[in-house]
């Protein structure tokens, strides 16, 4: 016990013995000019007498529009109009370019057309294939989201509430957060010997990683005033957890799921890179290698329609059950 | 009449510490004596960081004491119970659920006792069951249990009507203004039926009209019901309105620096200030905590 304290002092007094050093040596290396920067700095702001600086002039040209325009009464029928004059847009530029791309680098570049794209969805809708990579995809984006949610909400929870186990996931989950999902795909496929454990495990991790750092988040927002009130009315832990702590991170973990599905969408195509011959991200991968860019780029848009399809679902389940907020 | 009655709560030399790393600790209390007796309604006053709501939080459980005791009814308070209803500043009502709702929360996890009944087999109805006491009467068996879902809505009902929100027991939170809000806390607060009832600054976020309503409500209700109220404010005007007696709270580290009877006699109004007697006590109080913020800001 002794030892213990007396470690514990030196310590402390090899740390400001540090901090110390630290401060001479800053002093020592900062440049002569610097110092002298900052003190001519400090004396111009000393010099100045606030009292004497004229008061503002009343210019109407430069204090800005009386009132913002506000938005908030427009219908949904002009907002989606508007959205809808977007998308016509980027469609005409993507079209233009299509056509003058041949020109471009003296016609080694190429970029399928609108009218070419859609022709080909039509026949991969007549011949079936679309809805079975469809189908593929979406039995993997489902499987490894739901795992994800199953898995999430207990490691965020459980996070947030006991530190033992924050500092037991932290690492891994920061650490894994900045890695690519692509960089990982050799290693999972060999892992798993391509079957559909590596598609799974792939969108499991990027979607539990996006789903457990915002629900923690949540989790941690808790207000402690209602823990509080909660404590003063006899309630015990577990009535807490139920009654307090689960609604209040209830937004968090819908809006982390939202994110989550946007997780999903994006590693799709890295978890179906290999060992499969079937699923959007299958089809994507390998059309782009073969240089069809139709079939490529009908791909890519059904992708986004159908994350758009999930994240509208996720929005008005949202909607409903936390009409509170 | 302050200096009768039962004493509900004690605080015997109570010390609070807060250690900071690599620093001095912060002292918010040093050394609290006070006595809160039945029916009473006592303000604290003092200036800002002089550990009222520290001692409030001691009162309620929600913090212990780092050195000394604070009792009530003679038993040490080892942490939150519903004999301690706390209104807090920020209303803490729940936003998910509806004012009914939050109000029937405050009801939720207390017992009350109930005589244990038995069905008569020959009669077929319902009789109490009897049993001896220590002493050998013969007194109906009880037993504890928790108020029932139509109890705790007619008790909510109850109170939400004392506070005047009749009508609104639907609407979330976010409907309601911040005087409504507060006023379904005080409904939640007064539901749990307890002794004692610690309310944190509860008028403090309101603007002035409001609070005006809001403190002659209050009056009203603690007149009617005379529960034991520990009411924190840092407003001198309100604290000579509401309380029977004033505890005056110097700053850091805090202590108590004055204590004194506002002998105005109830039910009182806010006419109640334009009498001479009130106006003395108010600026007695605000001379002594203004002299303390003067002497802190000298520092």
């Amino acid at each position: 016990m002794k030892d213990k304290n007396s470690l514990k002092e030196k310590f402390s007094a090899f740390s400001s013995k540090v901090k110390e050093g630290w401060n001479v040596f800053k002093k020592k290396c900062t440049p002569k000019f610097v110092t002298e920067a900052k003190e001519k700095r400090e004396n111009e702001i000393l010099a100045i007498d606030v009292s004497r600086i004229s008061k503002p002039v009343n210019d109407v040209a430069t204090s800005g529009p009386k009132k913002m325009k506000d938005f908030s009464l427009w219908p949904g029928w002009k907002t989606a109009l508007v959205g809808l004059v977007g998308v016509i847009f980027v469609i005409g530029v993507w079209w233009i370019y299509a056509y003058v791309a041949v020109d471009v680098q003296g016609g080694t570049s190429w970029l399928s057309s609108p009218p070419e794209v859609f022709d080909k969805f039509v026949e991969m809708i007549q011949n079936g294939r679309l809805r079975n990579h469809l189908w593929y995809s979406v039995q993997r984006v489902l499987v490894g989201f739901l795992i994800a949610c199953v898995t999430s909400i207990p490691v965020a929870f459980l996070m947030a509430w006991y530190k033992p186990v924050r500092a037991f996931f932290d690492p891994f989950v920061q650490f894994m957060r900045c890695i690519p999902p692509l960089a990982y795909v050799p290693i999972v496929v060999a892992a798993f010997a391509g079957g559909e454990g590596a598609k799974y495990f792939i969108i499991w991790l990027a979607v539990f990683l996006t789903m457990t750092v915002t629900i923690y988040q949540g989790v941690r927002n808790v207000d402690l005033t209602l823990v509080k009130a909660a404590y003063t009315f006899g309630a015990k832990d577990r009535h807490l957890f139920i009654g307090v702590i689960v609604p209040s991170a209830f937004p968090f973990i819908l809006t982390a799921m939202r994110l989550g599905v946007g997780a999903a969408m994006t590693t799709l195509v890295a978890a179906e890179m290999s060992g499969t011959q079937f699923g959007l991200g299958f089809f994507i991968n390998n059309q782009g290698n073969n240089l069809r860019l139709d079939y490529c780029i009908m791909g890519i848009i059904v992708l986004g329609l159908f994350g758009i399809l999930l994240d509208k679902i996720l929005l008005v389940i949202e909607k409903q059950l936390t009409r509170w907020k | 009449m302050s200096n009768e009655g039962k004493v509900v709560i004690k605080i015997d030399n109570v010390k609070k510490i807060y250690p900071v790393e690599n620093g001095d600790d912060v002292v918010a209390l040093n050394g609290v004596n006070l006595e809160i007796k039945e029916n009473e309604f006592i303000c604290v006053v003092g200036p800002s960081g002089c550990g009222k709501t520290t001692l409030l939080n001691i009162i309620g459980g929600l913090e212990q004491p780092t050195s000394g005791s604070a009792t009530i009814h003679g038993r040490p308070i080892l942490g939150p119970g519903p004999d301690r209803g706390i209104i807090f500043q920020q209303y803490a009502l729940f936003p998910w659920s509806t004012v009914k709702k939050n109000v029937m929360y405050g009801t939720k996890f207390i017992r009350h006792e109930v005589p244990v009944m038995k069905k008569n087999k020959e009669t077929g109805e319902m009789e109490q069951v009897y049993t001896t006491d220590e002493n050998g009467n013969t007194v109906p068996l009880m037993k504890k249990v928790k108020y029932t879902k139509l109890e705790r809505e007619a008790i909510a009902r109850k109170y939400i009507n004392m506070v005047q929100l009749g009508g609104f027991e639907n609407k979330y939170p976010k409907e309601l203004s911040g005087g409504m809000k507060q006023r379904v806390a005080i409904a939640r607060g007064y539901a749990l039926n307890s002794d004692v009832l610690l309310l944190d600054e509860p008028f403090g976020a309101l603007d002035a009209q409001t609070r005006s309503q809001l403190q002659e409500d209050l009056l009203r209700t603690w007149e009617k019901e005379r529960k034991t109220c520990f009411f924190i404010t840092h407003d001198v005007d309100e604290c000579v309105l509401l309380a029977s007696r004033v505890i005056i709270m110097s700053a850091r580290p805090g202590q108590v620096k004055e204590i004194v009877d506002i002998d105005l006699p109830y039910p009182r109004t806010q006419a109640t200030k334009l009498e001479p007697k009130f106006q003395e006590y108010r600026n007695h109080i605000w001379d002594v905590v203004y002299k303390m913020y003067v002497d802190s800001a000298k520092h």
